[in-house]
C-alpha cells in the first residue's frame, strides 16, 4: 500500500503566503473595472490574476498539482483556518487606500520573494524566480500611481499620507519568521529583509514627500477579512459542485 | 493531470511502442508543439512553452512538461485540453514546471507567426519593440495589456494600436501614466541567507 508522501518542508510559512497572495489577488481582481482610468483596471485585473496564479504555484508546493487539492486547500478550508497577514486582508475600495496597501505589500513581498529565492529548496526556490519575475512591475504600477496621486491638485497627498499611516503599521506582520526555518530562513534573515524593506520605503516615499510613520495605532482590518473569506466561500457555499 | 484524449480509442492507449523511437518522439513533439495558445492563435513550441515530451516505452503514455508564460494565465486548462487532444490513443500526463518564461524563449518562428496575428517581440529585455505591421517603433502605452503576458503599445508611423509580449527585464517598463519616478524603485535580488 503506497504511503503519503511527508508533508515539505515550510508548508505552514508556505500556505500562509499563499494565503496572502489569494486575498490580494481576490480584492484586486474584484475591484478591477471599478478604477478611474482603463490602463490602471487592465493592471488591477492582471496584478490581481498574477497573485492567484502565484497561490496556486505556493499551494502545489504543498499539495501537489492536482487541481482537486489545490483548490480543497482553499475552499476546503474553515474560514478561520486561512493564515494571512492583516494587510493582504485590506479590502482597498477607496483609491488612496488601494495605492498604500498594495504598494506596501508588493515592496514587502518583493524582499520575502528574494529571500525565498536562497532558502534550502530547489523547488521553492524556483517557484520563487518565476514569481519574483512575474512581479517585478507591479511595485513599478503601484510607485507609478502614487507619484500622479500625490503630485494632482487638491487633497491626494494627504490622502495618501493618511492610508500610508493606516496600512504601514501592518505591514511589519509581513515579516514574521514563524516557520521558516524549515527552509533555513532564520530570524536574522527575516530581520534583514525587513531592514531592507523599511529603508527601500523610508526612501521611496521620501522621494514623493510622504513620511514612512512606523509606530502609528495598528487599524483592525478584521470586518475585511471575514469579507474577503464570505466572498471566497459564497459560490461553493451556494452551489457546490456547479462551476 | 492525467487525461484521455479520445475515449473512443481508449484502448489503444495501452499499445506498447517496444521501443520508442526519435521519429515517434519528433511526431508526438510537434504535434504538442503545434497546440495553440488560445490567446495568441501561435503554436506553445514556437512560443517556448514546450520543456519535454517523454514517451513510456512500455504504456506508450505520454508526459509533457510545459512551462506558462505567466503563472495565473487562464489558458493552462484549455491548452491541457488541447494537448491532449493533440496526442489520440495516448494517455497523456501535463505537468506545468514553475520556471520563468519571457520573450527570450520564443523561436524565430514563434516571433513571425506573432507578427502575423500582430503581436510585438521585444528583441530582448529593455528592446524597442518593432512595430509588426509597418516595421515603425512601438511605445509601450500600458505595461497591462490584453492578457498577462502582452503590455499595449502603440505605433505613431502606421496610427495602430499593437500588443507587445511583455519582457520582464524590460527596465523601461511603462506604468499607467507617463511620470517618471522621484526614486528608483529598488528590486530586491535574491539574497544570500545565513547559516
Amino acid at each position: 500500500m503506497p504511503t503519503a508522501a511527508p508533508p515539505r518542508a515550510g508548508s505552514a510559512l508556505l500556505t500562509r503566503l499563499a494565503d496572502e497572495e489569494l486575498f490580494v489577488g481576490h480584492v484586486l481582481t474584484s475591484i478591477a473595472g471599478f478604477g478611474p482610468e482603463l490602463e490602471i483596471n487592465l493592471a488591477l485585473s492582471s496584478i490581481g490574476q498574477d497573485e492567484l496564479g502565484h497561490c496556486r504555484l505556493l499551494h502545489v508546493l504543498v499539495h501537489g498539482p492536482e487541481r482537486d487539492a489545490v483548490n480543497g486547500a482553499i475552499w476546503g478550508r474553515p474560514a478561520d483556518g486561512f493564515t494571512a497577514a492583516p494587510l493582504a486582508a485590506a479590502y482597498t475600495e477607496d483609491w488612496a487606500d488601494c495605492v498604500a496597501a498594495h504598494l506596501l505589500y508588493d515592496t514587502a513581498d518583493a524582499h520575502r520573494v528574494a529571500l525565498l529565492a536562497g532558502c534550502d529548496d530547489p523547488d521553492v526556490r524556483a517557484v520563487a524566480d518565476k514569481v519574483a519575475v512575474e512581479e517585478r512591475y507591479h511595485v513599478d504600477f503601484w510607485t507609478t500611481w502614487l507619484g500622479t496621486t500625490v503630485r494632482a491638485d487638491g487633497d491626494g497627498r494627504g490622502r495618501v499620507q493618511a492610508a500610508l499611516d493606516r496600512y504601514l503599521p501592518l505591514g511589519e506582520d509581513l515579516f514574521d519568521p514563524a516557520d521558516g526555518a524549515e527552509l533555513g530562513l532564520g530570524a536574522d534573515d527575516w530581520a534583514d529583509a525587513h531592514a531592507a524593506w523599511r529603508d527601500d520605503l523610508t526612501g521611496l516615499l521620501g522621494g514623493h514627500g510622504l513620511d514612512a510613520r512606523w509606530d502609528g495605532p495598528v487599524a483592525d482590518l478584521g470586518p475585511d477579512r471575514d469579507r474577503i473569506v464570505e466572498e471566497l466561500h459564497f459560490v461553493h457555499r451556494e452551489a457546490p459542485g456547479r462551476w | 493531470m492525467v487525461t484521455m484524449a479520445d475515449d473512443d480509442v481508449a484502448d489503444e492507449s495501452t499499445a506498447p511502442d517496444d521501443v520508442v523511437g526519435e521519429d515517434v518522439k519528433r511526431d508526438l513533439t510537434a504535434a504538442v508543439g503545434a497546440v495553440e495558445d488560445p490567446e495568441m492563435a501561435v503554436g506553445i513550441g514556437a512560443l517556448g512553452m514546450v520543456r519535454a515530451v517523454e514517451v513510456d516505452p512500455a504504456s506508450g503514455a505520454v508526459a509533457v512538461r510545459l512551462v506558462s508564460t505567466y503563472a495565473g494565465c487562464p489558458a493552462q486548462l484549455f491548452i491541457e485540453r488541447d494537448v491532449a487532444a493533440a496526442l489520440p490513443g495516448r494517455a497523456v500526463h501535463v505537468g506545468w514546471d514553475p520556471l520563468p518564461w519571457s520573450p527570450d524563449d520564443v523561436t524565430p518562428a514563434g516571433r513571425a507567426a506573432l507578427a502575423e496575428v500582430g503581436i510585438a517581440v521585444p528583441a530582448g529585455a529593455g528592446a524597442t519593440p518593432t512595430c509588426p505591421y509597418c516595421g515603425g517603433t512601438v511605445e509601450i502605452t500600458s505595461t497591462a495589456g490584453s492578457s498577462l503576458c502582452r503590455s499595449l503599445g502603440y505605433c505613431a508611423t502606421c496610427r495602430n494600436p499593437v500588443d507587445v509580449l511583455k519582457h520582464p527585464g524590460a527596465p523601461d517598463a511603462a506604468g499607467p501614466a507617463p511620470s517618471p519616478r522621484v526614486t528608483p524603485v529598488p528590486v530586491p535580488t535574491p539574497v544570500a541567507v545565513r547559516r
